[in-house]
């Protein structure tokens, strides 16, 4: 899924829609030490509760580890709206 | 380094650096009131500040200044960069940072002199031991999720951010709750979709804050299990909880509503005092074009925020480009008093337009008109302060004096943006600390003794400024212990200052003045804090100096409210002029409600006697009439003749009121006071002015009365004339002269002459016409009284977009978003099933004639009611709002059954929906009263109902009488007990809230006469909640209901009377 | 009772003006003007020795009645009067007299401590007595006279 690249470099990763799924492969991405997620929510029409807590969790493990940030990408306007609902945006570093 | 050569230079950064440190306190204030919830823009306008008085310092050579800023500037970094929270500690060393920059460059010459040691010390010591605490930065992370209590520093930190929008909202008559949701298990496991959540709750409330609960988020270690994110929702609504607990898919015990005074938070007026005014133009040109008949003290009001005051500097949020300018208060008063001299001129140049024929004169007077108000007007403006401005001072007095004294505290500051006079401010700054300080040292009890005696651990002080009457009052209100005047009586006993037959015989508000004397602290130690016995009596003098009236109220236990009346001084007020007996007096507009002319020959029917009182009947009220002579302690006094229905005048010489004038300027006889005494040079003066007299009674000549209000209370005052409205500039009266009680001040006209201003609350208090007033409102009648209206909180709704609808909110126990799915038809019936039983479901459109509900619409809100004993439903497609107004209720045009009238809301005609009347219409067997045959008229019982607003009396009267009773009706207390004292009442149906008398003292009265002991009263109000259930219980109603719920409230009734 | 008073080398300057009965002396540093013919415009309900307020240039000045402060008769209505201003402390107050006299130097040794009564007036009012040809002047002490 993940193309592999250094572990310091920006990586995308995509998003759901089966959030174990994407847990797995973030949590490997992250204990592989890359710095920069930047996950992509280009086929995330609508997001879950559970998808925010797994993007939330994501960004703990991975600021405890590497100290690194996580980027939302290609967000609809679906989930944005939501992530601007509870006041998340900046919170989880929107990108493009 | 460079050394201080230059004065200018020097003189220009410290003027700068002050500019800086005057709004560095409240800011940092402000920070530590928002925690971890950082506000940075502020921290960087304070790091600005600071860094630029260091870069200044460093520059001059000044070291201590620089060095203690640098300090500063360190710590404010890491604030800035969060690596340090703005603790009270970091506060506290930061403030103190500021003062010590502050005495610094106050000190003339050697600055280097003050010792900042501890300050600087203070400063590291903050600074030093950083690594070992505080980064924000995300702790081990917990993988069992915290328990809900976790979120009370969520809900903390919510409510001191956001307290000028909680305070907005409340002044906006809503409740706050802090809602818990667990977004997971909450909404995403039950099939809810967050976003519907929000969009529904934002529909009918306002949503202040969100605030996910990062912390409780585990790391992607955290099994999907364990998941949970929790949000909470800072939100504001006109609904109670209940209502809102359903409507939000929220359990009870996590929709947590706020009380008004949240106890962990900070004060709830922080922010709120700085006038809304980034956009206000800049001083300078602060005039409006046009002459404004409006005062410059009602510029002031709210309503009209006047430009940001330029004398001023602290409070502005607006950073940086704050447009104030600094003006020298020399020129300033002498502006003033040339502003003065041209309102003479122009006043003189005007009489001399109305003396000749004024075609002339007419442009240049016009144009001398307008310069004059103009000018006088900017200038006003730029001596007005808001008195914020001192009240903001005290959130650092009471923030660091409590914290010393390790009591809790909320400052509740209101009526910042009251403006008043430059030169009063600076008066009230120290008498006002000293009384705040007082306050917190004696006044609120600590956290042990406040739980021993049931308080609230928090104290709360509370600073009120507003006008009345033309003057400001300032209030000074603790929750405290109040003032334990055996004590007090104890102390001036053992002072000497008085024996004891004189202090027994001095009533409570007497003796509690007695902490004015000299020497007199009842604390019983002496304290740092308010120091000894220098206390109140200097406070006293300082404030009587600008004309300052105190007034003390306490409570043992309960607390003490020092009232300061401030009076009219330097203002510019626009007055009437009359005269009495030749003497002209101005009366303040703001005091006079309207002019009233009685003809000569109605005098009789409109003004009678009422024990030794005057009254006229104006409108269906009775009105205290007092003449202005008699409060001028002449000797003549109005009485009406019995026999020929008429005023007249007695007439008893007071010699000693008779002034004798100086050398009397033939030109002004009669304008002055002239008094018999004995000489024979005015005898024919006094001859021809009893003339005058007997002539303005004789049946050709009216009586000119002022109707005059005192806040609520509105008397009459007799004048012989009424000359003109004039803009007067309002002087004070000499020190001999305060005592007088019926003057604010005087004023000079425009032939030079001094005229005075009559202080309406002074005289109406002189002449104790309060209790004329009680005695003549008993005597009200039933008149028709203008159309009363009710604020009521409305649910608007609609069934298609076309057509607006409200529903009274009071009557609605919840509101519930349905799915389509969820309506089941039975026999016709809609149904729902709802919380194990089936919930009945009626549309407006079933008996009214109104757009039809949306049949394809996937979801449809219900708004249940209780109707008699069970449940019912309405359905309706749409929630818009829900407000709290006054409406004017049409309810003719659109009435109909389900249908109570309309109004306009929200700029649309808007039907007003008689959940009841479609309930009662569609299912009539479910209305058990109406079963019962009418009896017949003559054995009818009699129900009076007692409602201030015309609309809801009528629907009341409506359904009581519908159901077989006869009514009366009042309009409020006092015409209910008229009511009572003459017909045969078998029951009382009584509002609350209504003026003149409401419904508590209304009960109370009923039960405290014998004949009427035993007679059932049912409370209808349209406040919900135990203490108000309460309140009424104690005062001796029956029972205590919800305005409208005729179902209930005939059940009732029927009850009672054994039906 | 007197306490030390502004002196200079030649003794202390006083303003003199009749009263009633009394010849009154004033330090002339007390006095701001002295006027005539003012408007007095009546205060009601004002204590008794307040004759009224005066309009000084915009000023509102309470003018207190020396007559009514010392218990003598008032004058006929019509008799001209003087206006003495005097400073005290932040406030200037005008003093109704029945005519000024002059200005006096009065050196120091030619005043005596007041009598405790003086043409009927307590001594109070009174720093101390000058004597003039044969003249008695009482010279006022202005705090004392116009307590509140």
């Amino acid at each position: 899924m993940s193309q592999r690249a250094g572990p310091t470099e920006a990586i995308t990763v995509p998003f759901g829609p089966d959030l174990e799924k994407t847990r797995e492969e973030l949590r490997q991405l992250v204990a592989a030490g890359h710095a920069e997620l930047r996950v992509d929510l280009a086929d995330t029409t609508e997001i879950t509760p559970s998808g925010i807590y797994l993007l939330l969790a994501a960004r703990h493990s991975l600021q405890a580890k590497t100290g690194g940030r996580l980027l939302l990408v290609n967000l609809a306007d679906g989930p944005r709206e939501l992530l601007a609902g509870l006041h998340l945006e900046e919170e989880l570093g929107l990108s493009v | 380094m460079a050394f201080i050569e230059d004065d200018e230079t020097l003189q220009a950064f410290k003027e700068e650096s002050r500019e800086h440190l005057d709004g560095i306190e409240s800011d940092l204030l402000a920070i530590e009131e928002g925690g971890a919830n950082l506000d940075h823009e502020l921290v960087n306008k304070v790091f600005r500040a600071m860094h630029s008085i260091k870069g200044g310092a460093g520059f001059l050579g000044l070291e201590a200044v620089k060095s203690l800023a640098h300090a500063a500037e360190d710590l404010l970094n890491k604030v800035r960069n969060a690596e340090l929270v703005p603790t009270p500690p970091v506060i506290s060393s930061l403030l103190g940072a500021a003062d010590g920059l502050n005495r610094l460059l106050n000190q003339p010459k050697g600055v280097d002199a003050i010792d900042i040691a501890s300050q600087l010390a203070a400063l590291h010591a903050v600074l030093s031991p950083p690594a070992a605490s505080t980064p924000i930065a995300v702790s081990p992370l917990p993988t069992v999720p915290p328990p809900a209590s976790a979120g009370s520093a969520i809900v903390d930190s919510l409510l001191a951010g956001h307290a000028g929008a909680i305070n907005d909202a409340r002044l906006a008559g809503h409740t706050i709750f802090v809602l818990e949701y667990d977004l997971i298990h909450d909404l995403e496991q039950k099939g809810i979709n967050p976003l519907t959540v929000l969009h529904d709750l934002q529909g009918i409330g306002q949503m202040i804050a969100v605030q996910v609960d990062d912390q409780a988020v585990g790391d992607l270690e955290t099994e999907a299990e364990a998941w949970r994110l929790p949000v909470h929702l800072l939100y504001s609504t006109l609904m109670d909880k209940d209502m809102l607990t359903s409507f939000a898919n929220l359990p009870a015990e996590r929709t947590h509503e706020i009380p008004v005074q949240p106890a962990p938070a900070e004060s709830t007026a922080p922010e709120d005092l700085a006038p809304p005014s980034p956009a206000s133009p800049p001083a300078p040109q602060a005039a409006p074009p046009a002459v404004q008949s409006s005062p410059p003290a009602e510029a002031t009001s709210p309503a009209q925020p006047s430009p940001k005051p330029a004398v001023s500097g602290d409070d502005s949020k607006a950073a940086g480009a704050d447009s104030s300018i600094r003006v020298n208060v020399k020129v300033l008063d002498n502006l003033m008093t040339l502003a003065g001299e041209l309102v003479l001129t122009r006043n003189q140049f005007l009489q001399i337009v109305h003396a000749r024929d004024p075609q002339d004169f007419d442009t240049v007077s016009q144009r001398l008109d307008l310069v004059t108000s103009e000018l006088q007007e900017a200038i006003m403006t730029t001596r007005m302060q808001p008195v914020g401005n001192v009240f903001n001072k005290f959130k650092r007095v009471v923030r660091d004096l409590s914290q010393k004294l390790g009591k809790e505290i909320d400052l509740i500051l209101e009526g910042g943006e009251v403006e008043m006079d430059k030169t009063i401010i600076e008066a009230l700054t120290d008498p006002l600390t000293h009384l705040v300080r007082n306050s917190v040292d004696h006044g609120i009890e600590l956290p042990g003794k406040r739980k021993e005696a049931g308080k609230p651990l928090t104290g709360t002080l509370r600073l009120t400024a507003f006008h009345e009457g033309g003057q400001v009052i300032i209030e000074i209100a603790d929750d405290g212990a109040g003032i334990d005047t055996v004590r007090l009586k104890e102390k001036v006993l053992s002072m000497g200052t008085l024996d004891k037959a004189q202090l027994d015989a001095m009533q409570e508000h007497e003796l509690l003045r007695l902490i004015f004397l000299p020497g007199l602290s009842t604390a019983k130690e002496v304290t740092e804090v308010s120091g000894r016995g220098v206390g109140m009596d200097v406070v006293h003098a300082n404030l009587s100096k600008v004309g300052g009236v105190f007034d003390i109220a306490s409570k043992v236990g309960r607390g003490t409210t020092i009232t300061i009346k401030l009076p009219l001084t330097l203002a510019i007020i626009p007055s009437l002029i009359v005269t009495t007996s030749g003497e002209r007096y101005a009366i303040p507009q703001v005091n006079m409600v309207e002019l009233v002319r009685v003809p000569a020959a109605k005098v009789k029917d409109r003004i009678e006697n009422i024990g030794s009182a005057l009254v006229m009947r104006l409108r269906g009220e009775l009105l205290p009439l007092i003449r202005l002579d008699e409060v001028l302690g002449r000797s003549e006094r109005y009485y009406l003749d019995p026999r020929e229905q008429q005023v007249k005048t007695c007439r008893r010489q007071q010699i000693e009121d008779r002034r004798r004038l100086p050398a009397g300027e033939g030109a002004t006889a009669g304008l002055e006071t002239q008094g018999p005494d004995g000489s024979g040079a005015r005898s024919e003066a006094v001859t021809e002015k009893r003339e005058q007299m007997e002539r303005r009674f004789s049946p050709q000549s009216a009586i000119n009365i002022l109707v005059v209000s005192v806040g609520k209370f509105h008397y009459g005052l007799l004048v012989d004339k009424l000359l003109d409205s004039e803009e007067i500039v309002v002087k004070p009266l000499g020190s001999h002269l305060r005592k007088c009680q019926i003057y604010a001040g005087a004023t000079i006209q425009g032939d030079g002459r001094v005229a005075l201003i009559l202080d309406v609350v002074g005289i109406s208090k002189l002449m104790n016409l309060s209790s004329v007033s009680d005695r003549v409102r008993g005597k009200g009648q039933q008149e028709s009284a203008p159309l009363n209206t009710d604020a009521q909180s409305l649910l608007i709704v609609r069934n298609s977009p076309s057509e607006q609808m409200a529903i009274p909110l009071n009557l609605v126990s919840r509101i519930e978003k349905i799915s389509a799915r969820q309506i089941e038809i039975t026999g016709g019936r809609r149904n729902m099933q709802y919380r194990a039983t089936s919930l009945p479901l009626f549309t407006i459109d079933q008996t009214a004639a109104v757009a039809p509900l949306n049949r394809e619409a996937t979801h449809y809100y219900v708004v249940v009611f209780p109707f008699g004993e069970r449940e019912v439903g309405v359905m309706v497609s749409e929630i818009i709002d829900i407000i709290r107004i006054a409406v004017e209720v049409d309810d003719t045009t659109h009435k109909q059954p389900g249908i109570m009238g309309s109004a306009i809301i929200l700029q649309q005609i808007t039907m007003l929906v008689d959940l009841f009347g479609i309930v009662a219409t569609v299912m009539p067997e479910w209305l058990k009263h109406t079963s019962l045959a009418t009896p017949e008229a003559g054995t009818r019982m009699t129900i009076l109902v007692v409602e201030d607003s015309k609309f809801f009396n009528q629907q009341i009267c409506d359904f009581v009488n519908a159901a077989g009773y006869t009514t009366f009706s009042a309009m409020d207390g006092v015409q209910a007990l008229g009511v009572l004292d003459k017909e045969k009442i078998d029951l009382v149906l009584t509002d609350i809230e209504m003026p003149n008398m409401d419904g508590l003292e209304l009960t109370t009265r009923i039960r405290g006469d014998g004949r009427w002991a035993f007679l059932p009263i049912i409370a209808l109000s349209s406040v919900a909640g135990e203490a108000a259930e309460k309140r009424g219980l104690k005062a001796g109603v029956n029972e205590y209901l919800i305005k409208l719920d005729r179902e209930k409230t005939i059940q009732t009734i029927n009850r009672y009377l054994n039906r | 009772m007197p306490q030390s008073q502004p002196t200079t080398i030649n003794g202390r300057k006083l303003a003199l003006f009749q009263s009633g009965d009394l010849l009154c002396g004033l330090d002339i540093a007390h006095v701001q003007e002295i006027n005539q013919n003012v408007v007095i415009t009546v205060v009601h309900r004002a204590p008794d020795y307040v004759s009224g307020v005066i309009n000084l240039r915009g000023e509102i000045v309470t003018v207190i009645d020396l007559r009514r402060k010392f218990g003598f008769p008032p004058l006929p209505a019509s008799t001209e009067m003087q206006t003495v201003i005097v400073r005290q402390g932040d406030e200037n107050i005008g003093l109704l007299v029945d005519a000024v006299n002059d200005v006096v130097i009065a050196s120091e040794e030619a005043i005596e401590p007041p009598p405790s009564n003086l043409a009927g007036v307590t001594g109070h009012f009174f720093q101390g007595i000058y004597k003039q040809d044969h003249e008695l002047v009482a010279i006022l002490d202005i705090d004392e006279l116009l307590v509140r």
